[in-house]
């Protein structure tokens, strides 16, 4: 039934290029955006380890990608398993350190990881472009004998809909299974899963593996319609400094809803409508309002739009 | 002239060394006080640079020095009780609000100066001209100076915990918040005054960094956010020693990699060593066991 509706949802999206041209766009951002805090929401929502660096994981992704196409000539399908790999190995090593720290100490070592990757970029500009960033040019796809160029809007639409709808389904099949109730029990109480016999190291390993891979094909998706890359993808807190906002997964995951499925696409949703809003009434009000939104909903509804978070 | 610029570098090791430590015990007396990591620290030291950058001029080096950390402090406890949740309720939650008052205090400082001055950067004036010969080299004896007033600082604060009152009072509030209560110790007020001192300390540390980095703009306490985090934490949260010594420990190494390679790898190399030491102590070198 579940899977019904979902499929129908899916379809339904698929139609849109041939209905409403002007929501395209808007929608391959919420699309692309949702599916990067969709991977912080299995972090953070479902397995409760706060994470405020997951761009890291994005940008390897994307960087992932982009060095695929440039040294190593790869195809468009090798180019987008390239970046979500590469991020699953850097999060594999970080977070075989990081997860064994509890409370402060993992949620600081991401924002370290953070700001000793984005320094490594910098220091790295002829691998990574530096500040001043790189483009390339992407290969185009060759899909059933159609050469398709990602340069079209809606070969970047369906591209952000079947990387969003691979990310949606692996979350919801995740969830629903064992491993996904001990992420659950892992957020409610540690102890207990610890004396029930579950590896409370492996879960919640297995919790940042997972959530580095979705994010590094948010990153690959991302990079491949954009045909650019920049050492700024790595600073920590980085969008919030730049003069083009990207919504940032932590504040969609807490407006949408932290721990619901659908919470983090409605609150990227939110988010890129404000941000469009801002953008053209007050550029610097932005990254203001977000400070705003994050305290009104610390302290009035932790749980957000869809929220029941229950603790 | 290796054996120069190993000394400059060991110099200035010291000297960020105490700029670290006023940074990392402020957040450690925070987080031991009142049960949070305080992600609105570096927000506190970019005010207290770029008040020290608009009041030098007003009131002299000395007056920014004692002014910039009180108007800080004040404003720390204000913009606290407004917006952070009661202690230790959720963790999480109280982390995520000092991260929204770091938004809302960046942002807003940085809009005021686009309103005010039409310009997000300004440079500061050094106080003080004073370059000292080391070999073929001059050192910036302002940076000297910095050191030496850093370090009464430590020594007052030692002093203000461990020989008056109040620093009792604090002490007793971090091993046992609801036994000090029941002891008659005013709870809220030595968490106030400890969030406010943290502030003031962060503030004091910007005036002082000021005049060395010569730029100060809003976006300029990310960076000092992250590296006092990391210091702390493997300082072991709450542990003032442990913080004063993993900041020297830090600073030492940053400078002492400068003479090998350039200073954003530097950083990057000596944040990665201190960072190593979670491995082996994940409660950090000071914290318990």
């Amino acid at each position: 039934m579940r899977w019904g509706v979902g499929l129908l949802g899916v379809l339904g999206l698929a139609l849109i290029p041939w209905l409403w041209g002007f929501f395209v766009l808007p929608l391959t951002n919420v699309f692309l955006w949702g599916l990067f805090a969709l991977s912080l929401n299995v972090l953070y929502g479902y397995t409760g380890l706060l994470s405020l660096g997951q761009g890291v994981y994005f940008a390897f992704g994307a960087y992932g990608a982009a060095w695929a196409v440039i040294h190593g000539g790869a195809s468009f399908g090798v180019a987008l398993m390239a970046g979500p790999i590469l991020a699953l190995l850097v999060a594999l090593a970080v977070g075989w350190v990081s997860v064994r720290l509890s409370g402060y100490g993992f949620v600081v070592v991401t924002l370290v990881t953070a700001l000793v990757c984005y320094l490594l970029a910098l220091g790295a500009d002829s691998l990574t472009g530096g500040d001043d960033g790189m483009s390339f040019r992407v290969p185009a796809i060759s899909f059933l004998g159609l050469e398709l160029q990602v340069q079209a809007l809606s070969v970047r639409y369906y591209l952000a809909l079947i990387a969003l709808t691979m990310g949606f389904g692996l979350t919801s099949l995740i969830i629903a299974s064992p491993l996904g109730l001990a992420f659950k029990l892992v957020r409610e109480n540690e102890r207990r899963a610890a004396f029930l016999g579950y590896d409370v190291f492996k879960i919640k390993l297995a919790s940042f593996v997972i959530a580095g891979a979705m994010a590094g094909l948010a990153g690959a998706v991302w990079v491949l319609s954009k045909e650019f890359v920049r050492a700024g993808l790595f600073q920590p807190f980085g969008a919030f400094v730049s003069a083009q906002p990207d919504p940032d997964p932590l504040i969609a995951v807490l407006l949408g809803g932290v721990g619901t499925l659908l919470g983090p696409l409605v609150g990227t949703g939110i988010l890129l409508g404000l941000r469009e809003i801002f953008i053209n009434l007050w550029p610097q009000g932005y990254a203001l309002a977000m400070g705003v939104v994050i305290s009104l909903i610390v302290r009035y509804a932790p749980g957000g739009v869809l929220g029941s978070f229950r603790r | 002239m290796f054996s120069t610029m190993l000394l400059l570098a060991l110099l200035n090791g010291l000297v960020w060394g105490c700029i670290w430590a006023l940074l990392a015990l402020g957040l450690s007396l925070i987080y031991g006080t009142l049960g949070v990591l305080n992600l609105a620290h570096g927000a506190f030291y970019m005010l207290g640079a770029l008040l020290g950058w608009a009041l030098m001029p007003l009131v002299g080096f000395g007056g920014a020095l004692l002014v910039a950390p009180l108007i800080v402090g004040l404003l720390s406890l204000w913009s606290g009780r407004l917006l952070l949740p009661k202690p230790q309720k959720n963790t999480v939650m109280a982390l995520l609000a000092t991260f929204a008052l770091m938004l809302i205090l960046q942002q807003t400082t940085a809009i005021f100066l686009q309103v005010t001055t039409g310009e997000l950067r300004h440079f500061v004036a050094p106080p003080l001209r004073w370059p000292i010969a080391l070999g073929d080299r001059f050192y910036d004896g302002y940076r000297l100076l910095v050191a030496g007033i850093a370090s009464v600082v430590l020594a007052g604060l030692w002093a203000l915990l461990y020989g008056t009152r109040w620093g009792r009072w604090l002490r007793a509030v971090r091993e046992n918040c609801e036994l000090a209560l029941s002891l008659g110790i005013p709870v809220p007020w030595v968490r106030a005054g400890a969030f406010g001192l943290g502030a003031a300390l962060a503030a004091l540390a910007g005036v002082l960094v000021g005049p060395i980095v010569r730029e100060v703009q809003p976006a300029m306490g990310i960076e000092v956010l992250l590296v006092s985090v990391l210091i702390s934490v493997v300082g072991g949260l709450g542990s003032l020693r442990g913080a004063l010594v993993v900041a020297f420990l830090y600073s030492v190494t940053e400078n002492l990699l400068t003479v090998l390679t350039d200073p954003t790898l530097a950083r990057a190399g000596a944040l990665g060593a201190i960072g190593l030491i979670l491995i082996f102590r994940p409660q950090g070198l000071g914290g318990p066991r």
